[in-house]
């Protein structure tokens, strides 16, 4: 029975099944290099799919990664007919949802409340008043994939077969992920206490307003279909990010231990970084030596740790790895493993991003 | 030998990776990273810690209550969800084009502002409010450790200290008093004098007090629940003024520095109580 397990991402990259795929890590491992990465190659080896990769940092990299602007709407990578991309922006958004509340509180003008409350946000209160909750960063992200679930099953606007998540840092991401888990039992319980208030405040809110118990409902189903999704391995995977690095490898563990008990299917860790120093001859200073020593440590305790798992070793290019070209080049080798010998003058060829 | 399946591959991989953390695996693999390192960093795992299991009261509590450092944030951020809330109440459902396009996340956020305070078993980073994580339990456990204290505290002051020496300074020469050494003593003698019942009393109060606080303090940390921040209706209230709304700073705290010393006064009230009605019974006598 063979169960060797490939040093690259090659199944994944072919994956048909897989909806969601995350990609996490310590802060400056390489998050988004690694998620545009995998975004670039699973667009090219699956040109009929359409792909999103989403950003859901705080502090956003997916333009400067490949040069162009991108917002909070999905917008096609130049040069990639399937691959899109997206930073949510929490203040836009709110924003957004600031200005509705004004239409909203307009509209209802002839009560005279609707003026006050118009008045009151037409500085943008409700974007300062949520701007500053802790988590709305990842509240807004799982809102995105709500959206997304929703437009699918309706068929509406465009569709992905594929979301990459460039998350933010560890703990972040861990509480984005965590969100499906608690809001679902928040929600059981409210619902319990909606069943039996329900009809008294949907009389309160009168005749054509909003069913709230319907709509809870429909956000419980929501982040149910979410929370089965992100726990099938068919659908979702988590891409570990690390350095060859003490700090970077416990918290890798970290992560994977903690994704491992939100049932969360992680099997793939990229190293990034590494020097290869003694297959360089032509740059191989004393740093790069005591460097290299030092990185094959962990990559020995890394091989012995997670024998289990794709474990994909990336060069330390000696350009930045920022333009469609350059990450394609450098994303090769997730999808067939580098060889320092027959791919290191790779990494002299990236091109200058000026 | 059959040859597997991609599927059946992934799955047998899967099981053995989840074998490897399992049964305290996933500890002595954070071990070994720090181990190798000569690192300080915690090596317990989330795998290998209980989170739904829950024995005792404080067990459950201590699994559940999240860490106060983190509670300091979450006050505020309840309230501005509440506000949120009370903003969507009064815009909702006016324009339907406008309210499909929004629901959901509103409906998260005041679902979660509704939600979380109830949310039981959430680890920190679910941010709950303070004392969400408090079950009814604890507090229950908490409540009979109290009164447990109290009624012990009671007995022994009134009825093995202030009743005899009450009795002793209004029957000083009755037979019930044994006439060993020690009661005819010169060190008893103060205690037999009724002109230094004010002394006395006074240093029995504050001996009494001061052992009283020293066991509560013991209560608290078996039950991990702060007597008066905790429990306390007023206390809960004016946590959930944020700080800064009011004039005054630490407003919390202060109430709590008064409750502390209201209670210390109305032990003294009661055990002073007491005293007046014992002597006024033992006049009649």
């Amino acid at each position: 029975m063979d169960l060797t397990v490939e040093p690259n991402l090659h199944s994944l990259i072919n994956s048909t099944t897989h909806k969601w795929i995350f990609v996490g890590g310590k802060g400056g491992v390489g998050k988004t290099t690694s998620s545009c990465s995998i975004a670039i190659q699973m667009a090219l080896s699956q040109p009929n799919k359409q792909f999103l990769l989403i950003s859901t940092d705080p502090a956003h990299n997916l333009s400067d990664a490949f040069g162009e602007k991108f917002g909070k709407d999905a917008r096609k990578v130049s040069g990639m007919d399937n691959l899109s991309c997206m930073e949510i922006d929490p203040s836009a958004a709110l924003k957004d949802m600031n200005d509705m509340a004004v239409s909203r509180a307009n509209s209802n003008g002839g009560d005279g409340q609707g003026d006050d409350l118009g008045s009151m946000l037409q500085g943008g209160a409700l974007a300062d008043l949520t701007g500053s909750i802790p988590g709305i960063d990842e509240a807004l992200s799982f809102m995105e994939v709500m959206k997304h679930i929703k437009r699918q099953e309706q068929g509406e606007g465009e569709t992905f077969d594929t979301v990459i998540f460039d998350t933010a840092p560890t703990g972040h991401t861990l509480r984005f992920l965590q969100l499906p888990n608690t809001l679902s039992k928040l929600l059981e319980k409210f619902g319990e206490i909606t069943n039996k208030l329900g009809p008294m405040l949907n009389s309160f809110m009168g005749a054509g307003n909003v069913d709230i118990s319907g709509k809870l409902n429909e956000l419980k189903a929501n982040v149910e279909t979410i929370r089965q999704q992100f726990t099938d391995p068919d659908l979702t995977t988590f891409v570990c990010v690390c350095i060859s690095e003490f700090l970077s490898l416990y918290e890798t563990e970290r992560l994977i231990q903690e994704l491992i008990s939100y049932d969360m299917d992680v099997n793939s860790i990229v190293v990034n970084q590494l020097l290869f120093a003694e297959n360089d001859q032509e740059h191989n200073c004393k740093r790069c030596q005591a460097r290299w020593k030092m990185q094959k440590k962990y990559l020995d305790q890394i091989d012995e740790l997670y024998e289990d798992f794709h474990v994909i070793k990336m060069p330390l290019c000696a350009g930045e790895i920022r333009g469609l070209n350059n990450l394609t080049k450098f994303s090769q080798f997730l999808n067939k493993e580098y060889d320092p010998i027959a791919d290191g003058k790779v990494i002299y060829e990236l091109e200058d991003k000026e | 030998m059959t040859d597997l399946t991609e599927t059946e591959k992934r799955r047998l991989l899967r099981e053995r990776r989840q074998k490897k953390f399992s049964n305290g695996g996933a500890s002595s693999r954070l071990n070994k990273i720090t181990g190798q390192a000569s690192s300080h960093l915690n090596a317990e795992s989330p795998l290998d810690s209980p989170s739904t299991e829950t024995t005792t009261p404080v067990e459950s509590l201590r699994s559940s209550t999240p860490d106060n450092r983190e509670d300091k944030n979450t006050a505020p951020q309840l309230d501005l969800l509440k506000q949120l809330a009370a903003m969507q109440a009064q815009g909702a459902g006016t324009d339907p084009a406008l309210d499909s396009s929004t629901p959901d996340l509103l409906s998260l956020l005041s679902s979660m502002n509704g939600g979380m305070p109830s949310a039981e078993g959430t680890p920190s980073l679910g941010q709950a409010p303070p004392l969400a994580g408090i079950n009814q339990a604890a507090l229950d456990y908490h409540d009979y450790l109290l009164n447990r204290l109290k009624a012990w505290t009671i007995l022994v002051k009134w009825v093995f200290f202030l009743l005899p020496y009450l009795y002793l300074i209004t029957r000083p020469s009755t037979a019930m008093w044994p006439a060993d050494a020690f009661t005819q003593s010169s060190w008893f003698a103060p205690l037999r004098n009724p002109s230094n019942f004010t002394r006395v009393f006074g240093t029995f109060e504050f001996l009494s007090i001061s052992i009283y606080y020293q066991l509560l303090k013991n209560v608290e940390h078996k039950s991990k629940i702060r007597n008066l921040q905790d429990t306390n209706k007023l206390v809960k209230l004016v946590s959930l003024v944020p700080e800064g709304v009011l004039p005054i700073p630490n407003l919390k705290g202060k109430l709590v520095t008064v409750l502390q010393y209201w209670d210390l006064l109305s032990m003294l009230i009661t055990d002073i109580s007491f005293v007046l009605i014992v002597l006024g019974l033992l006049t009649y006598l």
